[in-house]
């Protein structure tokens, strides 16, 4: 009879198009926070060329519960239609497969070796970068600075140290569209063979390599060459986008606040915070895809097995049931931890990576750069709901 | 019996302990000794991070209350065990 009931009760529908969220997603999820915190939304596709449309959940307390739910909110089927470029990473893997593979990749993705990596070889890059952009007194930081510096910093830890930065951007925003939904273009196979190569290549010097530890380990732990390369390049495509983004979000938020931006030059140690507040304010991976391995019920709400669920964490990073002025950026925040890494067995693997070194560059930058400001009137453009990417950040400091 | 003196305050790492079972942490100034395995899946805590209080698992990034073990960020399904600790001097005791 509950059964009957709970099956007769209205679907709550979210009728918002890829375009409602594209600009500013924050006004819609208040929305949905306040009247359905658990919705069907017909015009979010988890695949553009496909019907599977996403539930998506925005409260903090649901998509925590998602999160942490692995049994129920699995990981989504690795698409059949795509190349297998990232079939057999840690994005499409549940259970014995999922653990073995992250088991393979956690000892050189943890704090201390993070901490290490970021001193000893992301701080020289960022001096590097930075001998170069100084004397300019202004460039769009994210194509002149965050994103060649991410690109340099991923291909440090897997042996790409000798690829063209100019190559290994165009490589990894090519593995960064599997991320989004949208149709893969024609140039997949010939792209993923170059960088399948590059990698093989790199796996072969990598025996006993101190300073790019990751494929060595992913071969040392016995994973096979379809799950090495496709991990490989996932990390390359979320490294990437992950790094450049938060510092561009923590960059905005600081200037923001003027004041605590006085503060970070003055005692740099504030770096950390400041990032971690970033990751919140910001939330650079907009949501985290689930697809439900059964049927089940979440804040009332009936999903069905087979459903796509979107645990939107960029709207639980500002619930504000949650956070206390959620849409202010302030590095003193002191309210427990954020979802921006995604939370219980799918915790981003390379956060700690991501924080060592971003904290680093941002202390770096204000430190080099004291009079960094943004260009007025160049606009600042950040997009997508998927991903809070920031696409332009022209800045200024001469 | 790890002592204080050998194991310098490390930037938010964990200050490590003579038993892998076990972690000691700082935290505000002060020593916790509390067990060194996460309860999640078996996370090494002696490669945690110790922040404003919480140490944080390098695996899944379960948080626990340095002082009194509990959980205060999933995924930990509960608390971890502490110890009490006294030091003398250099030395530092934890009671198991």
């Amino acid at each position: 009879m509950v059964a009957r009931l709970i099956s007769r009760r209205k679907r709550p529908v979210a009728n918002f198009s890829e375009a409602d969220l594209y600009g500013n997603p924050y006004p819609v999820y208040r929305q949905l926070r306040a009247e359905k915190p658990v919705a069907y939304a017909p015009d979010l596709r988890h695949m553009a060329s496909r019907p599977d449309a996403y539930w998506l959940v925005t409260r903090w307390g649901d998509v925590e519960a998602v999160l942490k739910d692995d049994e129920t909110y699995g990981s989504p089927l690795a698409p059949a239609d795509l190349p297998p470029t990232l079939a057999g990473s840690l994005l499409y893997a549940n259970n014995r497969e999922h653990a073995e593979i992250r088991s393979a990749m956690q000892p050189v993705c943890q704090p201390r070796r993070a901490g290490a990596f970021a001193e000893e070889v992301v701080l020289p890059l960022v001096d590097t970068l930075l001998d170069e952009l100084e004397p300019l007194g202004e460039v769009d930081l994210i194509d002149s600075f965050f994103e060649p510096l991410a690109a340099t910093t991923v291909a440090a830890y897997l042996g790409l140290e000798d690829v063209p930065t100019a190559e290994l951007r165009e490589w990894f925003d090519h593995l960064g569209l599997y991320f989004t939904g949208q149709p893969v273009p024609r140039l997949a196979a010939p792209v993923n063979k170059a960088i399948d190569a590059a990698l093989l290549a790199a796996l072969r010097r990598a025996d006993g390599h101190a300073i790019a530890p990751l494929l060595s380990a992913m071969g040392g732990a016995g994973l096979n060459e379809t799950q090495l390369l496709a991990n490989a390049k996932m990390f390359a495509a979320a490294g990437m986008h992950e790094l450049s983004d938060l510092l561009a979000h923590a960059l905005i938020g600081l200037v923001s606040r003027p004041d605590q931006l006085a503060e970070l030059r003055d005692d740099r140690s504030l770096a950390k915070p400041a990032l971690e507040e970033a990751a919140r304010w910001g939330s650079p991976v907009g949501m985290v895809p689930r697809l439900t391995a059964s049927a089940t019920e979440l804040a009332g709400v009936r999903i069905p097995a087979g459903a796509y669920v979107a645990a939107v964490i960029a709207s639980a990073n500002r619930d504000e049931r949650r956070w206390t002025d959620a849409s202010t950026f302030d590095l003193h925040r002191d309210e427990g931890m954020h979802l921006a890494f995604a939370s219980g067995v799918h915790f981003c693997l390379g956060a700690w990576i991501v924080r060592a070194a971003g904290a680093v560059t941002l202390g770096r930058l204000v430190e080099r750069l004291p009079k960094l400001r943004l260009q007025p009137g160049d606009p600042l453009i950040v997009t997508g709901w998927r991903f809070r990417d920031v696409r332009r950040l022209a800045a200024v400091w001469s | 019996m790890p002592t204080v003196a050998s194991r310098p305050e490390t930037a938010g790492f964990v200050e490590g302990s003579d038993d892998p079972r076990r972690v000691l942490v700082r935290a505000d100034g002060e020593l916790f000794a509390l067990s060194g395995v996460c309860p999640h899946q078996g996370g090494d805590l002696s490669e945690g991070v110790v922040e404003r209080g919480v140490l944080w698992c390098p695996v899944h990034s379960s948080g626990f209350d340095c002082k009194t073990g509990a959980v205060v960020h999933p995924p930990a399904p509960g608390p971890l065990r502490t110890y009490e600790v006294t030091t003398d001097g250099d030395d530092v005791y934890v009671r198991v």
